[in-house]
């Protein structure tokens, strides 16, 4: 047991330990220093003069949007007709069929806006074409989506800048250049020397010891791996995701795609202390996320730890925890750190059904997206955190009788208007869609679809009402896990889901970029006595218990009729 | 069936992304 908790321990050090030094490269590579991959940039003038771009003109916050917005509604078309027409496309060896127009909607929303809620399985509902040239593409644009968006804000929060926030083009192509690309290779340089698939081939054929013929699907799996993790994507080639033998074969991958999630989250928050010379900010925020991630953590791994009470009443030993939906190389522990933080990142990659996880775990994970900005995706993560820190800044100067400042600039009733709408979409969306859900499970249980709303849920009473909660907070907060046991491949899961997701992506990028653009034109006044201190103990405290207040409390009524009471169910 | 589908499916991109856009300017005015 202490060396299960100690291997959680070293993963989580190996993290910080590499977080620091990437947060401090790239805040070079966005403040335009020198770094040891400028040689790139010829590439990147290339790809520049390809696309005729200008790199160097200067963009305001509304251009930066709608460049961002643009390209996104293109790419959302390509990899719509993609997945429909994947069937007739090439390199597809096991002739796999092309996806049905609801799947292909909420597929493509899903990967697009680096959820990767997946309601077709790899093996048999996408080819090697859309798995490389959908899934992997999207999975480097869209985290490079975040994370340009991101430097942005970063741009913004400067002291005596104005309307002047560099170039979207230029931040998003060095991205992926300087930072993904790079950390992407390496990573599945590893995977593919420990037993990750990498072949073209189609499905393998073995005789199992029983008799039976197996068929065993494969592809290249590594490299696709490699950026589902470091992007915090976590669409994986498989359906059973990093469960699978192939996709995750030994505690050596297992601890490198826990690294490889965590580390750009981590790093971006380094990295905005570096660019913007204020580290003693940046070790606040990162304070508050780490206490978070804790709060989560604990009572998650004690409860896998400890084993399931209903078992141990029948008298049954559980000397290795509570094992049922785990890998048994993994163990309790590490399932259980995996879990909490796929679901605070929202990479929403798995290594063990998260379905069988204890009552008090799935609340935890609940919790950990329905906050969302605990360290988060790569970039959306610290952009939701800043709709906290307005938040916490406007309440902190009403309590003192201050008008509220933060950086140097005035917030104000306009700023604050648009922090509370962002702030209020996120239980909105995934609490409507619950509604209507439960509804249809309760009062149309026998309408003639495809799927009968009474089919859709294998668990009744609280369990059930998790699993629809679950999959809605995975949507909204693009995480794109799923609790499973829902019968979510229909019409009904593919509309609903594809729009909370896509309301839950693009609106808190325009939110906080709109309030950084806006507040960046206003008046810079210098820091005085009277100023508010943001790299305080009692700031992050303040930002905490915002979190915790607009967040958590928000969904208190859904998980008490959830998890919560199938917990006490259980004693 | 599956053209109709296909035909709500772009619409409703095209509708989501139209509020995007104008959301932009919104947030702006305020």
């Amino acid at each position: 047991m202490n060396t299960e908790i100690s291997g959680v321990v070293f993963t989580y050090l190996l993290t910080l330990a590499l977080a620091i030094p990437l947060g401090r490269y790239i805040a070079r590579v966005f403040k335009g220093e020198k770094t040891w991959l400028d040689f790139l940039a010829p590439v990147e003038r290339f790809i520049f003069r390809f696309s005729g771009i200008d790199a160097k003109k200067e963009m305001n916050w509304k251009q930066h949007l709608f460049a961002l917005l643009t390209i996104n509604s293109v790419w959302l078309i390509y990899a719509f007709v993609c997945l429909m027409a994947q069937g007739h496309l090439p390199l597809n060896p096991d002739a796999n069929p092309g996806q049905s127009p609801d799947t292909a909607f909420n597929t493509a929303i899903s990967f697009l806006v680096n959820c990767n809620l997946q309601h077709y399985s790899g093996e048999s509902g996408a080819t090697y074409f859309t798995q490389h040239f959908v899934f992997m593409f999207l999975h480097f644009v869209s985290a490079a989506t975040g994370i340009a968006a991101l430097i942005v804000l970063f741009r913004a929060m400067k002291d005596k800048v104005t309307d002047k926030l560099c170039n979207f083009w230029d931040y998003f192509v060095k991205t992926i250049t300087r930072v993904l690309l790079p950390i992407s290779f390496v990573i599945a340089v590893i995977f593919a020397f420990n037993g990750m698939t990498t072949s073209y081939a189609g499905k393998d054929t073995f005789i199992s010891m029983q008799g039976d013929t197996v068929h065993v699907s494969r592809g290249p799996v590594a490299a696709l791996v490699a950026i589902k993790h470091l992007g915090t994507n976590g669409g994986g080639w498989f359906g059973a995701n990093s469960a699978h033998p192939i996709e995750n074969p030994n505690y050596v991958t297992n601890t490198t795609e826990l690294v490889a999630q965590v580390l750009i989250p981590v790093a971006l928050v380094f990295a905005l202390g570096f660019y913007l010379n204020k580290k003693k900010f940046a070790y606040v925020v990162f304070g508050v996320m780490t206490i978070g991630m804790l709060l989560f953590l604990i009572p998650t791994m004690n409860a896998e730890l400890n084993g399931n009470p209903a078992i141990a009443k029948m008298g049954v030993s559980q000397t290795t925890g509570a094992m049922e939906g785990k890998e048994v190389r993994f163990g309790p522990a590490n399932s259980a750190y995996w879990s909490i933080v796929t679901t605070i990142i929202s990479t929403g990659s798995v290594n063990s059904m998260h379905d069988s996880a204890m009552p008090m775990s799935g609340n935890m994970m609940l919790l950990g997206m329905m906050v969302n900005c605990f360290y988060g995706g790569c970039g959306v993560g610290i952009l939701n955190f800043y709709i906290f820190i307005i938040i916490a800044v406007f309440i902190s100067g009403l309590m003192v009788g201050r008008t509220p400042e933060f950086f140097g600039r005035k917030i104000e009733a306009r700023e604050m208007k648009v922090a509370s709408l962002i702030a209020l979409l996120h239980p909105f969306i995934i609490l409507v869609g619950l509604a209507i859900s439960s509804y249809v499970v309760v009062h149309m249980p026998g309408a003639d679809w495809a799927v009968k709303p009474s089919s859709w849920l294998n668990n009744p009473g609280n369990h059930g009402f998790s699993e629809m909660l679950y999959e809605y907070t995975s949507s909204a907060a693009n995480n794109g896990s799923g609790f499973e046991g829902l019968g979510d491949g229909n019409i009904f899961w593919n509309v609903t889901t594809g729009i909370v997701m896509i309301l839950g992506r693009f609106l808190p990028i325009i939110g906080p970029l709109a309030i950084a653009g806006l507040l960046a034109n206003k008046k810079f006044i210098p820091e005085s006595a009277g100023t508010l201190k943001s790299d305080t103990t009692t700031f992050g405290i303040m930002i905490f218990a915002v979190i915790m207040i607009i967040a958590a409390l928000s969904f208190f009524p859904a998980l008490a009729l959830g998890p919560i009471a199938e917990h006490f169910s259980l004693k | 069936m599956d053209v109709l589908q296909v035909v709500i499916y772009v619409v409703v991109f095209a509708a989501i992304f139209w509020i995007f856009f104008k959301s932009v300017n919104y947030f702006e005015k305020i």
